[in-house]
């Protein structure tokens, strides 16, 4: 088929689509209403992922560590290895992840000096966190000195919250103390971050610089917990969780297998999901009603396009007959039944689309993705439907005719 | 001696139809040799294989034995396709207009297949319906709004601008009324008689058979008599 009849192969299909409004009219509307649907559709799938998504922002899921039989959540004697679990961003999730706090069990026998020269007295405790304890915790308040933030005792950095009457004690803007596990250890210089009021001389440090210089207790960690901000990811953190902790369950059976910290799995993880569940289930519910169908949408464009070109064929069998006898090929039969029907179906989810616009004051661009996959169905169905037609028997029917 | 020149040659032709309970020879053993200039009858009753026999003359088939030639050439090697553009032409009973084309872009059709331009397509039609005795006031025309008589001159048009040698006609006054019957066929005798067309009509219409240079009787699809 040379260039010249090829563009008059398309003539004739708009004179023919031209010439024959209702028919046209007809199949751009079928196209129209699949159009608006699969919109419609699309739309309300997005819409409810959305809504999905912001349920899952706004449910914060606390995260904490207990001990084998899940009864008590303090004193647990935990390794300090586990820390690292979430210091070196093991979840690969930190960003959702706040609120780490991890305590160490209260260490004795530390010593602290406001000055290398000056005489040594022995601390009340030393406990280590990784957090600013709020006051039903320790009796006492808690606060930051200016210019530092909570964040400061998440780092192995040494730094440390002294009673605010230790801190009057001290001049200087960067005030530091020395502390020391034992007259044989070297002082090490903590920066004074915040105070607390607490009466007796207990010291509170950065957790990870504790179990670095300041505890012979490699069994550190008196309790552990964390919250996870986006709820989406508490399954991905489950798993995760699996692989260091004992999975709460009824029957409560202790597995003595090693971790992947190569530890025996003695600690239980508690995730509790609140009323999460009660409210995601019924969107997801819905998204899965519309995801299931969706694709009979498609399958159904399909047979739409089939249907509906053999419907619109049907009566054009003389015709392509003819055309067939006058010595058109079979390939520019197809193309002509194939082109018209192209153009139709192009209208109909082009009007489909500006409808589907107007009427929702739809913003997203996604369904138009739907739409293609749509066309690319619809036209398929077409094209078997065409098929039939480009391969008719040419005498058999012009006898039928007659 | 005049040249008489064989347009198309059909040899020992034989087509069978098959299914699963039986098969029938339409087209048996069928030979017969087509000149230029010359009006053919093939007359025979309903069954007797005419149009199977024609269909193969169209190139719409090919023949299960035996040969149909064009110009020497066996159809079962040529592009069909472009023997039914260039060589061959057929007209039918039901006249088989294009319906939503006009009556002079329906026989400009054949030129636009050939890759002709518009213009040089519009005026060959309109010459071509003129030798017809079609004038400008149809060309506008649907077929809708034509009558018989009008829509068989039409499609002898369309054939006529195909450029084909061979003309073949089905029926070609079975919808039609005595009067435009015999204009219709008048039109025929003239393109094979005064044009050099070779000009096959397939009929039940005995009336044709008398104008026909040549009648050839098909029965249970063998030539009977010629």
């Amino acid at each position: 088929m040379g260039r010249r009849t090829e563009i008059y192969i398309m003539k004739y299909g708009i004179t023919n689509i031209s010439r024959n409004m209702p028919k046209s009219i007809a199949l751009i509307a079928a196209a129209l209403v699949l159009t608006i649907s699969i919109c419609i559709i699309s739309q309300t799938i997005f819409i409810q992922r959305q809504s999905l998504e912001s349920v899952y922002a706004q449910y914060a899921i606390n995260v904490t560590i207990m001990d084998e039989f899940c009864i008590d959540e303090t004193n647990l004697r935990m390794p300090s290895k586990y820390y690292d679990i979430i210091s070196q961003n093991s979840f690969g999730i930190k960003d959702y992840i706040t609120d780490i706090k991890v305590r160490s069990i209260e260490s004795r026998g530390c010593s602290y000096a406001f000055d290398l020269n000056g005489e040594a007295q022995l601390a009340g405790s030393v406990i280590g966190l990784t957090y600013l304890p709020d006051e039903s915790e320790f009796g006492y308040s808690f606060s930051m000195l200016s210019g530092y933030t909570e964040s400061v005792l998440l780092d192995s950095e040494p730094v440390c919250i002294v009673p605010s009457t230790m801190l009057e004690k001290i001049s200087g803007q960067n005030a530091v103390i020395y502390m020391r596990l034992g007259e044989y250890n070297d002082y090490i210089s903590y920066k004074i971050v915040g105070t607390h009021e607490g009466e007796l001389n207990d010291i509170y440090c950065s957790f990870k610089s504790y179990s670095e210089n300041l505890s012979r207790d490699e069994y550190s960690i008196y309790s552990f917990g964390f919250a996870l901000q986006n709820a989406k990811y508490n399954e991905d953190v489950a798993s995760i969780l699996k692989r260091y902790f004992i999975e709460p369950s009824i029957a409560g059976a202790v597995t003595r297998e090693l971790n992947e910290l190569r530890l025996p799995l003695k600690f239980t993880y508690v995730m509790p999901k609140g009323n999460l569940d009660d409210v995601i289930k019924p969107i997801e519910s819905d998204i899965q009603k519309l995801m299931i169908v969706e694709p009979f949408i498609f399958i159904l464009s399909v047979a739409t396009g089939f249907v509906v070109s053999l419907l619109s064929t049907k009566n054009r069998k003389a015709e392509f007959a003819i055309m067939r006898s006058l010595g058109t090929g079979k390939a520019t039969v197809f193309f002509e039944a194939f082109f018209e029907q192209l153009v139709l179906s192009i209208i109909g989810i082009l009007l489909g689309i500006g409808v589907f616009f107007i009427l929702y004051q739809s913003d997203t661009v996604l369904v138009l993705w739907k739409v293609l996959v749509f066309f690319a169905c619809y036209m398929f169905g077409t094209a078997i439907s065409v098929l039939n037609i480009a391969m008719l028997n040419v005498m058999k029917i012009m006898k039928a005719n007659e | 001696m005049e040249k008489v020149e064989k347009m198309l040659e059909v040899n020992n032709v034989v087509y069978e139809y098959r299914n699963k309970y039986q098969s029938v020879k339409a087209v048996n053993d069928f030979s017969f040799a087509f000149e230029r200039g010359k009006l053919y009858a093939i007359v025979g009753k309903s069954g007797s294989g005419k149009t199977t026999l024609l269909s193969m003359l169209a190139g719409l088939d090919v023949p299960k034995e035996g040969s149909v030639c064009y110009s020497g050439k066996d159809t079962k090697h040529m592009d069909l396709d472009k023997y039914r553009r260039d060589d061959v032409t057929v007209i039918y009973q039901d006249f088989n207009l294009f319906p939503l084309l006009t009556a002079i872009e329906n026989v400009m059709y054949p030129l636009h297949l050939k890759g002709i331009k518009d213009k040089e397509a519009r005026a060959t039609a309109e010459k071509m319906m003129e030798s017809v005795g079609l004038d400008a006031n149809f060309y506008k025309r649907l077929p809708s709004m034509l009558s018989g008589g009008e829509q068989q001159r039409v499609a002898i048009a369309r054939a006529l601008a195909s450029k084909a040698s061979v003309i073949l006609a089905d029926e070609p006054t079975g919808n039609l009324d005595t009067e435009n019957g015999k204009n219709i066929i008048g039109i025929l005798k003239d393109l094979a008689h005064n044009r050099n067309y070779c000009v096959i009509v397939v009929t039940h219409d005995l009336g044709i058979a008398s104008d026909a240079d040549a009648v050839l009787n098909m029965k249970d699809g063998r030539l009977v008599t010629e």
